[in-house]
């Protein structure tokens, strides 16, 4: 009995029976002889995503709380998430539905520590935190890429630290906007394809189809990039699969269904909970809230320019044509597919941009352009790749182990065969060795770690090839920097946002006389005004109507959220058509808005120079500031009825 | 188990070593009377509380179980509101939970497989004489038509015939069977073991039987109609040696060679690959039990002989010993080689099937769930959280849904206001969430699973798999109503009801293999990893 449940000797194992470590992942895999680094890139790496986070927190509390420059979209998404738990009536359908909801709901658990400092939800500081962290992560994320491409790590971080400092990066890592949110997840989504073209691991998909469906949820232009997507994973697999009949077809479905089938699902959702929840399933295009009608109510569609798109590509990366035609020439060269990826989802992006601002549902901000920033990166990053297509998803230490210590490969494919594919059967998971480029240019990375292992290298001694490529990688990013940064400071006409909330801040920073005019820097004063106003009369719940299209920001500011009807209620149609019958005090009424207001269009009457309704007494005005995009407000007294 | 020692290996139960093994397997009429009371009883005598045998109910059982229903009863009549919601609410956590626990599970198979792969050139690199005698059972009833096919994929087993013992055990009074194989087998390794009748008939009972008869350091099982992977056995020789001694079993794959036969052969496909491909796995990965597969199961005999064989009074005898070994301190891993079975492709042989399984999940449950806090002792808090997760979340999933289907088709329709009573807000969103995000989560992984086990072909099926989940609580009720008026009945499954030449399956089983092919230089030569053909040879050139 014993002997039989008695271990086997460990030292009777026959050579075959010798332990070993099983199920190991890519990033674990160590050849014999390959040195032990694991760290290093990664920390690296994780130093500029703290580096930058603190550089953005820093300039976003900058922003918000001393030159009170507050985006009314961030402000907005953080009052959506307090409706949501705060208001009379909390329920999540009051994220609304006319801005897709990740934004808000990713502010929602961190509310209540508004009670701990009260500017985060008064002044929206949570959406601008939300931005600098998703910027961060945008660096790591594109350093991460840059790493799978097999890009020499100084020249990962360079492109990595100019991407981060590209003014417009900046402003949109810091102001609380969405487009960070977009960036960052458009290049996780582009990292997994970039992979999975290398190495058709459903894995990638599942993860790249996640990404998208939560970029859906962030941005609708999302939808442009999984379209993109969708074709390019379907194309590709059916091209990789053998041909034979239904093979082709069923690996292209399954493939496709992997990387479209989460973002599809996201937009039925979302469509449909808006549908069963306010009746329309696009509220975005349908309701008086939305774009389009934004767009329509300031009359801009008429003043559609069709340069414009194109000066704003030339402006935040002017290099972006010769790059572009640079790196397409070499992955034919190389037939690298994986360019594919990020060329595909971000220029189908920017397409969708264009053709919805062509068709007149769009303004001509420069944000809608950025990210042709990102892009710019990528291929620059192509352009700098130490190896060919085999080098994706290798790590520095595989690569190392590539190498002699020469900084010479070691390892030569036969010309016009395939590099070895050595996936074990064994599930002992080996990575092909990175092949060299055929075309003869150097293993940048590779002599660049040649020259790092070297005694006394400490400043001396590198490469000049290695230091060239990081010039030239900078060189490459530099100009969009400085035109983005002149155009955000000279041009209104094309960079509209940016010359009302960057150049005022810029100029007082610098000590520049006549920074306020043309600002919309504390644009919310009115409301906040009228915030304090009303909680110092501490009324009962439900007492003053207003619509959150337009008031948001007094929503945002109030501490007593209670005391507001507020569009989301279910009782806000009624009390707007019978604000006396539902014991409604004040009504609140926007004027110099282009927001729609529910309020107002009821009772034409209580707009500046209308005969009011007989219920209905001036309470208080509240100018505007008077800055661009201000607005002022009327609080009316509801005569109770007798 | 016994209290003394705690869990491990040094607590063993005893139960068949007990016996000398001259006993055991004494020919005579003396032996045979032994092997029948032992392969019936021996566990339920030795450690009643792990076998699923009624005992005689303790005053103290029944005097709980009356109070128990008098204060529910109570509470129904007092406060059903509370009742009601308090019921709903329970559920639905226990939803949640059950789901997000797959999802976990998941997501650490597809992090990091826990699968151990041998590869074909270690399986072959044993010399012969360095296998051990490894004994196969092979349990059949009332099947003559498939005896050839058992002879046959034992033939095409790689494993030297001086080596193997295969044991046909087969009911003595299934005379056609017995007649069949008697002709089939003759001159072949294959041994015919005569099981004697007598309750439980069950299959656990003749693989006890046979257990006591075997010879072999391993032993597994197949069912009569299974294809195992030809180095199966050797994969499995190399995997025990190398891993932890702890390990006293290894679960191979299983998986369908008639996927396309029908819509339900997909789904079931699908269904068993996400299984022994990653929740499995994930298992492994979490530390809790395993619930061992019907077949395919390699196991070291001292081990087994200790831990009593098989529960024949429980209809998932398979699951339940996975249970036993884990609560003996034994650790059960998952072998990448794959047996291929023939899927069930009738609605109705397909639901008596499930409803075994899941009235033997439940059995386990209840079960392993008498003295909960010996349980915790033994498999730890994690463990035992995996366990209930797991083996009771599998049938609870399947009876909760039409409850909760049901709720929201009438909401729909009519909006009744007792609704709205039952879901407290938090209630209401987890629910919601579970509803949208698990059900979409689920489906996701099915296609997802198609597409890595390399049959994207059943990646469309996939998409419509909740109406396969409809047929899964029809098969949970029919469970939970059995369970309480017929626990021990054994639903026999109808084999052979598959039109695909067993022997040239029209689907291909993908090669095992890791979870995540790695990245190759060239995408097409990872994509297609060099196939060998899986199947067994039919006919051996060896004998």
């Amino acid at each position: 009995m014993s002997a039989v449940l008695s271990p086997p000797e460990a030292s009777r194992r026959p050579a075959w029976a010798a332990p070993r470590r099983i199920g190991t992942r890519l990033r674990e895999t160590r050849r014999p002889g390959s040195r032990r680094r694991p760290a290093a890139g990664v920390r690296a790496e994780s130093l500029l995503f703290v580096g930058f986070l603190i550089f953005y927190l820093v300039i976003a509390h900058y922003l918000v709380l001393n030159q009170h420059s507050i985006m009314e979209d961030a402000l907005s998404r953080v009052a959506n998430a307090r409706y949501v738990v705060e208001s009379r009536q909390p329920k999540l359908a009051n994220v609304g539905f006319v801005w897709t909801p990740l934004p808000s709901l990713l502010v929602l658990p961190l509310l209540p520590l508004r009670l701990l400092w009260p500017a985060l939800v008064d002044q929206g500081l949570l959406a601008n935190i939300v931005s600098a962290v998703a910027m961060a992560s945008a660096v790591r994320v594109l350093c991460g890429l840059l790493t799978d491409l097999g890009v020499p790590r100084p020249v990962r971080i360079a492109l990595g630290v100019a991407f981060g400092l590209q003014p417009l990066i900046i402003w949109f890592g810091t102001n609380g906007m969405t487009e960070a949110l977009l960036i960052v997840l458009l290049l996780l989504a582009i990292r997994r394809l970039i992979r999975w073209t290398a190495a058709p691991d459903p894995r990638h998909l599942m993860a790249a189809g996640a990404w998208l469906a939560l970029g859906y949820l962030t941005r609708y232009e999302i939808l442009a990039a999984g379209a993109a997507a969708v074709v390019l994973v379907a194309g590709l697999s059916w091209w990789r699969t053998p041909p034979g009949r239904a093979g082709r077809r069923d690996a292209a479905l399954a493939d496709a269904l992997l990387v479209g089938s989460p973002l599809a699902a996201a937009f039925t959702l979302w469509a449909a909970a808006s549908w069963i929840i306010v009746g329309h399933p696009f509220e975005q295009f349908s309701s008086a809230y939305g774009n389009s009608a934004l767009v329509s109510s300031d009359g801009i569609a008429a003043a559609f320019d069709p340069t414009l798109p194109v000066l704003q590509w030339l402006i935040l990366a002017p290099l972006l044509p010769a790059v572009g035609v640079a790196a397409g020439v070499r992955a034919v060269r190389r037939r690298d597919l994986s360019l594919l990826a990020p060329v595909g989802l971000l220029t189908a992006i920017i397409a969708f941009e264009v053709l919805v601002y062509v068709a007149g549902s769009l303004f001509g901000f420069l944000r809608y352009q950025i990210v042709v920033i990102p892009l710019l990166a990528v291929l620059v990053g192509y352009l700098c790749r130490s190896g060919g297509a085999a080098t994706i998803g290798i790590t520095d230490a595989e690569l190392d182990a590539a190498t002699t210590p020469y900084g010479l490969p070691q390892l030569h494919p036969a010309p016009g065969r395939a590099p070895e594919s050595r996936v074990g059967a064994s599930g002992e998971p080996r990575v092909s060795v990175a092949a060299t480029d055929p075309h003869g240019l150097p293993r940048l990375h590779a002599m660049w770690r040649a020259a790092a292992a070297r005694p006394g290298r400490a400043g001396r001694g590198r490469p000049p090839v290695a230091v060239l490529t990081v010039v030239a990688a900078v060189m490459a990013m530099i100009p969009g920097i400085l035109t983005s940064g002149y155009t955000l400071m000279n041009t209104p006409a094309l960079a509209s946002q940016e010359w009302t909330h960057v150049r005022p801040v810029v100029q007082t920073v610098l000590g520049r006389p006549g920074a306020t005019v043309g600002s919309s820097n504390g644009i919310f004063e009115a409301d906040r005004a009228i915030a304090a106003y009303l909680d110092a009369q501490q009324l009962p719940a439900g007492s003053v109507l207003v619509d959150s299209g337009p008031g948001f920001a007094i929503l945002a500011a109030t501490a007593e959220l209670h005391q507001f009807v507020i569009t989301s209620d279910l009782d806000f149609a009624g009390a707007v058509a019978d604000p006396v019958g539902h014991h409604i005090r004040y009504l609140l009424i926007n004027d110099g808005n282009s927001q729609y207001d529910a309020v107002a269009a009821t009772w034409p009457g209580l707009r500046r120079g209308g005969v009011p309704p007989f219920w209905a007494t001036r309470a208080v005005v509240f100018p505007s500031g008077g800055q661009p995009g201000a607005h002022a407000w009327t609080l009316w007294a509801v005569q109770p009825a007798p | 188990v016994t209290g003394a020692g705690g869990p491990g290996r040094g607590a063993g139960l005893d139960v068949l070593s007990r016996h000398p093994r001259v006993a055991l397997t004494d020919p005579g009429a003396a032996g045979r009377a032994l092997r029948v009371g032992l392969a019936a009883d021996a566990l339920a005598d030795a450690v009643p509380q792990l076998s699923a045998r009624r005992g005689r109910r303790s005053r103290h059982g029944i005097a709980t179980t009356a109070v128990v229903v008098v204060l529910v009863v109570q509470a129904v009549v007092l406060a059903p509101q509370v009742v009601a919601v308090t019921l709903v609410a329970v559920l639905t956590v226990a939803y949640a939970v059950t789901l997000a626990h797959r999802v976990e599970l998941m997501r650490r198979a597809l992090r990091s497989d826990a699968t151990i792969y041998v590869t074909d050139a270690d399986a072959r690199a044993i010399p012969d004489d360095h296998l051990p005698v490894y004994t196969v059972l092979v349990p059949a009833y009332r099947e003559p038509q498939v005896v050839a096919a058992v002879v046959a994929s034992m033939a095409g087993l790689e494993y030297p015939a001086a080596r193997l013992q295969v044991l046909l055990l087969l009911e003595e009074d299934d005379t056609d069977t017995i007649a069949a194989a008697a002709a089939a087998c003759r001159g072949t390794p294959v041994e015919v073991v005569l099981v004697p009748a007598g309750e439980p008939r069950t299959k656990p009972k003749a693989c006890n039987y046979g257990l006591m008869l075997s010879a072999g350091e391993f032993i597994t099982i197949f069912d009569a109609e299974d294809q195992p992977e030809p180095l199966q056995l050797r994969r499995a020789v190399v995997a025990f040696r190398r891993g932890d001694p702890d390990v006293a079993c290894l679960q191979a794959r299983l998986s369908y060679h008639n996927a396309d036969q029908n819509l339900i052969t997909r789904w079931f496909t699908t269904e068993y690959d996400t299984w022994f491909r990653w929740l499995l796995p994930g298992l492994v990965a979490t530390g809790a039990p395993i619930p061992l597969g019907g077949t395919s199961n390699h196991i070291r005999r001292g081990v087994l002989l200790d831990v009593g064989g098989w529960d024949p009074y429980n209809v998932t005898e398979d699951a339940d010993l996975g249970l036993r070994l884990a609560r003996c301190g034994w650790r059960v891993a998952v072998l990448g080689s794959t047996t291929l079975e023939e899927a069930n492709s009738d609605f109705v042989n397909w639901v008596k099937q499930r409803s075994r399984w899941y009235k033997g999940y439940l059995q386990t449950v209840l079960v392993h769930m008498r003295h909960p806090r010996r349980l915790v002792g033994e498999l730890g808090v994690r463990g035992t959280l995996g366990f209930l997760l797991f083996v009771g979340g599998t049938p609870l999933l399947a009876m909760i849904n039409p409850v909760f289907w049901g709720l929201s088709v009438l909401w729909w329709l009519d909006r009744p206001a007792f609704i709205t009573a039952l879901f407290p807000p938090v209630i209401y969103y987890l629910g919601m969430a579970c509803w949208v995000l698990g059900g979409l989560g689920l489906v996701y992984s099915g296609v997802a699973n198609a597409r890595s086990s390399g049959k994207p072909e059943l990646a469309l099926s996939a998409l419509i798999a909740p109406l396969y989940w409809a047929m899964m609580s029809l098969a949970a009720i029919k469970a939970l109503v059995q369970l309480v008026f017929q626990p021990s009945y054994w639903e026999k499954t109808t084999h052979g009801l598959s039109d695909t030449d067993p022997a040239n399956p029209t689907v291909r089983e993908r090669p095992d293999e890791p979870v995540a092919p790695q990245p190759s230089g060239d995408p097409r030569a990872a994509a297609h990893p060099p196939s060998r053909d899986p199947q067994p040879a039919t006919e051996s050139a060896r004998r």
